[in-house]
């Protein structure tokens, strides 16, 4: 693994991954400023016979006859909506990725939803690097017989049919949802994001203690030692710097994995519920839609498209990333 | 190589054991129980059925009559063997009990009706993605730089990206409606089969490419294949007899989470394209609480999954001949 | 006529941002049965240059250009890689540096070794075998049969080598290009495989263009050395007169970092 700052301007001459890196920024923006876009309510339901088709944005931009939705907005969001009703007044985009069979924006839905995504890579990243690191870092320093038993239970979770524990463990909450509310203020989403927090550690623990184990061993962390550098120095500047390089690399395969299993969860109605949105239960409506008398493909495009580049652009940064931090490959693969 | 198989054959067991007492357990501490969710029974009704299902004993007997080939009477004491009077066989015996849901039916009738659909999508859909992967990605390393390798490279990335249910959606719309070639959904024939192994292989073949292309590349790079290019040897052999055993070891050991993919995968495309497939019984067992059914999907999951792995242990030890010495 | 006739032999890496030039303009003669060295620190192009005389520079990144690239008349520079193909192992054959990584590990030796005669003879893999046996008997493998079934990393380092030389010899080519053969061996296992070398060619007349970076070895196996530095030859002489008065300020240097007794001792 190479410096930070070299890794930084490898990837600035990867014009593919610096691209998507871009991409995924406006996504990131677009996303926590979705309260102030002008865009129809995600929520509110028009009932009407058929889903209206896209409407191209050069042909018609702007409709009126916005009306703020009654949903439970935090703070800072309801004040993102109060001042976009002062910009923007009750102007709103027309549908140009269409309406579903509800009458619902679809792209104020896309939008909507990709919160959801990023709140589960939220989750993940944070369990990896608070759980995984320190896991990984104490089994790899400890040694002997700590590291033996940690790895083991590591294995053992590993080993587990995951889907298995996650349905039950959803299953479960669904039970105790009125207490959980009650005792911990905490209701089925927040569980939804634990779980997926839970199990997106492993891999990152594993990964960070091969490379603790494989630096204690190495010639200039020994160097080190023997120069009369103290444990917590060595620690410091010549391990973390170079687990940072694997913890980055694990985080770019964990982050699109994590989305992909949130929009499963929500697919099969396991994850977020309506009126929440999320791009697996658009997936899923889009699903639904499907037949054979007239296609609303937008329903199956929409949630295709978004889905589709925002984890391609992970991916391709993922890779960039690899390379960069990778000494042996210089950039031209 | 038969030490090492033991070896996993008791890892095996001990999870499996460690998966079924914990769940067993679990299921039965937490509130509700697979009668709630339909309307309100009558008091008697209920309490009928959970004798009958022996839900009325206290949870370790339960377990034991659940497990084990031993067979518990009414009083409690122990009998051998079945006598048809007996609710539950054990698991040890390969008997699953009854299903909690389904009334009349027993797990193991529900598995073999469903079992073999899931079973045969699922090999249809990996052997096609691993079969085409390889192909890709091992022609991707050869003609690298070329425009050839660039479109795998570019399908490869969109298809780890994409999840199956949208690739599922698309071609359904793409092959079954714009151009009405096969059927939107259902079972019983091959071409029923086409679509949702398409869509269940599709993320894995993306990744098999990639494995391979990789796995490709550093083994063209090394130098006992420039020595069989010095020894002037055809091109064809070079990469087939030489190199292609480099990019298959990493296909090979990808092939057990494939297998674990496609596992979760057809949970979904079973519900798409409207399967009759153990997937449906996998969600819906947990969600009402079908103790019985869940166990036995979760064994019968569990016990492919590990065949499988066990299956591309030994295909990776024949492959690459250093591994067995190391180990040793 | 010389056995190889090499004329501004050039090869050069065209990379995205600058192209190195690894091996510009050598000339030089082999003689049947002559043993040439091509001394040079690591970087001066002297494995580039073993690559380059049987084609097998990777073109692209590679150029290889040359005036006259000759093999018994033979022009190898203007074949197909058809004929080429057909030459290699039976003509040329090489012998590279570390036996461990120019093995392939997952093909036993008896393989190895006799799909050369296979390709090359159309030989039946019966008797492939037993010629393959017969080779690894000739380079003073104890039983050879048994060997066949090995895998390389079964064998050790020495056996490797002697191996990979059998695999070499077996069609008796009338050039061997040796990169390296002895650098990645134990000392003492160095000695025997150049000994073995030597008999070898004593038997079979092959001349052998010895790629080195030690000057020891050139003092022990060869006839004649060229120095090579930058991709450039800068001396070229007999191994005698070489040790003796070295005319090159870089080749004064090379002597000079190596151990007194082989400086003393020139020539064979």
């Amino acid at each position: 693994m190479i410096a930070g700052g070299q890794a930084w301007r490898h990837l600035r001459h990867d014009r593919a991954a610096w691209t998507c890196l871009v991409f995924l920024g406006l996504v990131l923006l677009a996303s926590l400023s979705a309260p102030l876009l002008p865009l129809p309510s995600p929520v509110a339901i028009a009932l009407q016979e058929e889903p209206e088709a896209p409407v191209a944005p050069w042909r018609e931009t702007f409709r009126h006859g916005f009306r703020p939705d009654d949903r439970d907005l935090s703070w800072i969001d309801a004040r993102l909506d109060e001042l976009r009703q002062d910009l923007f007044g009750d102007l709103q985009t027309a549908p140009w990725l269409g309406t579903d069979a509800k009458g619902r924006d679809l792209l104020s839905r896309v939008v909507w939803g990709s919160r959801t995504s990023i709140l589960a890579a939220i989750a993940a990243t944070f369990a990896s690097l608070v759980l995984g690191v320190t896991w990984g870092a104490v089994a790899g320093l400890a040694g002997g017989r700590v590291d033996n038993w940690m790895m083991r239970a590591v294995d053992a979770l590993q080993s587990l049919p995951f889907i298995f524990l996650v349905i039950f463990l959803i299953g479960i909450v669904g039970e105790y949802r009125a207490e959980l509310a009650e005792r911990f203020g905490i209701d089925r989403e927040v569980v939804f994001y634990l779980v997926i927090g839970a199990v997106s550690w492993l891999t990152m623990a594993r990964l960070v203690r091969g490379q603790v184990l494989a630096l204690r061993k190495s010639a200039f962390v020994e160097a080190a030692r023997v120069a009369g550098a103290s444990g917590p120095r060595i620690l410091l500047v010549h391990v973390l710097p170079n687990v940072m390089g694997v913890v980055v690399v694990c985080l770019t395969l964990t982050i699109p994995s994590v989305m992909l299993f949130e929009a499963f969860l929500s697919f099969l109605g396991l994850g977020i519920e309506p009126p929440k949105v999320s791009w697996g239960i658009l997936a899923a409506d889009g699903t639904e839609a499907i037949n054979p008398i007239r296609i609303a493909w937008w329903l199956v495009a929409a949630p295709a498209a978004a889905m589709g580049s925002v984890l391609f652009a992970l991916n391709v940064v993922g890779d960039g990333l690899r390379d960069a931090l990778d000494p042996r490959h210089p950039g031209n693969r | 190589m038969i030490g090492f198989l033991a070896r996993r054959l008791v890892g095996f067991a001990v999870t499996l054991g460690v998966v079924v007492t914990a769940s067993f357990f679990l299921m039965r501490a937490v509130r509700g129980g697979p009668f709630d969710a339909e309307r309100r029974l009558d008091p008697a009704i209920e309490r009928n059925l959970r004798s009958r299902y022996h839900l009325d004993w206290p949870a370790w007997k339960q377990f034991l009559q659940y497990v084990g080939p031993l067979n518990l009477d009414e009083r409690g004491a122990v009998a051998l063997g079945g006598d048809g009077s007996r609710a539950f066989g054990g698991v040890l015996a390969g008997d699953f009990g009854p299903s909690l849901r389904y009334r009349d039916q027993t797990v193991g009738d529900l598995l073999s009706q469903s079992l073999p659909i899931s079973l045969a999508l699922g090999t249809f859909a990996l052997l096609w993605a691993v079969l085409l992967g390889l192909a890709a990605g091992v022609l991707s390393a050869v003609r690298r730089g070329t425009r050839l390798d660039f479109a795998v490279r570019l399908l490869a990335t969109a298809f780890v990206a994409l999840p199956n249910f949208v690739v599922a959606s698309v071609l359904v719309i793409l092959l079954a409606f714009l151009v009405p070639l096969l059927p939107v959904a259902g079972w019983g024939s091959w071409r029923h089969l086409v679509l949702p192994a398409l869509a269940l292989g599709a993320p894995v073949a993306a990744h098999v490419a990639r494995l391979a292309r990789t796995g490709m590349l550093e083994t063209l790079s090394q130098d006992f294949v420039r020595a069989a290019r010095a020894k002037g040897l055809p091109e064809r052999l070079v990469i087939l007899r030489h190199a292609l055993p480099g990019a298959l070891l990493p296909v090979a050991s990808y092939l057990g989470p494939a297998a674990a993919g496609v596992l979760t995968g057809s949970l979904v495309i079973e519900r798409i394209f409207a399967i009759p497939g153990a997937g449906s019984h996998f969600v819906n067992s947990a969600l009402n609480r079908d103790y019985t059914l869940a166990m036995g999907v979760t064994i019968v999951y569990c016990a492919l999954v590990y065949a499988l792995n066990s299956l591309v242990d030994v295909a990776y030890r024949l492959l690459d001949p250093r591994i067995e010495t190391e180990a040793a | 006529m010389a056995l190889l006739e090499v004329r501004d032999l050039s090869v050069r890496f065209e990379g995205r941002l600058a192209t190195v030039r690894a091996v510009d303009g050598v000339s030089f003669d082999l003689e049947e049965g002559e043993t040439l060295a091509v001394v040079g620190e690591s970087g001066s192009g002297k494995s580039t240059l073993a690559l380059a005389i049987p084609r097998l520079v990777p073109c692209p990144p590679g150029v290889v250009e040359a005036r006259t690239l000759r093999l018994s008349g033979q022009d190898l520079s203007r074949m197909s890689e058809r004929e080429l193909r057909t030459l290699r192992g039976t003509a040329i054959a090489m012998v590279f540096q570390d036996p461990s990584a120019s093995l392939c590990p997952w093909l036993t030796i008896g393989e190895q070794i006799g799909e050369v005669l296979e390709v090359h003879r159309g030989a039946s893999p019966r008797e492939a075998r037993r010629a393959a046996a017969a080779a690894l008997g000739e380079v003073g493998i104890a039983e050879p049969e048994a060997r066949l079934d090995a895998f390389p990393h079964e064998l050790s380092g020495g056996m490797r080598q002697r191996a990979t030389i059998a695999m070499a010899l077996l069609l008796s080519p009338r050039l061997l290009v040796a990169d390296e053969p002895t650098s990645a061996l134990d000392a003492t296992v160095q000695a025997q495989v150049l000994d073995l070398l030597a008999s070898l060619q004593a038997r079979r007349g092959t001349a052998i263009l010895l790629i080195t970076h030690s000057l020891g070895v050139v003092a022990t196996a060869a006839d004649r050395a060229l120095v090579m530095r930058s991709g450039r030859i800068v001396e070229e002489a007999g191994v005698r007169d070489l040790f003796r008065a070295p005319r090159h300020e870089h080749t004064r240097e090379l002597l000079a970092s190596t151990p007194l007794g082989i400086r003393r001792g020139g020539g064979r």
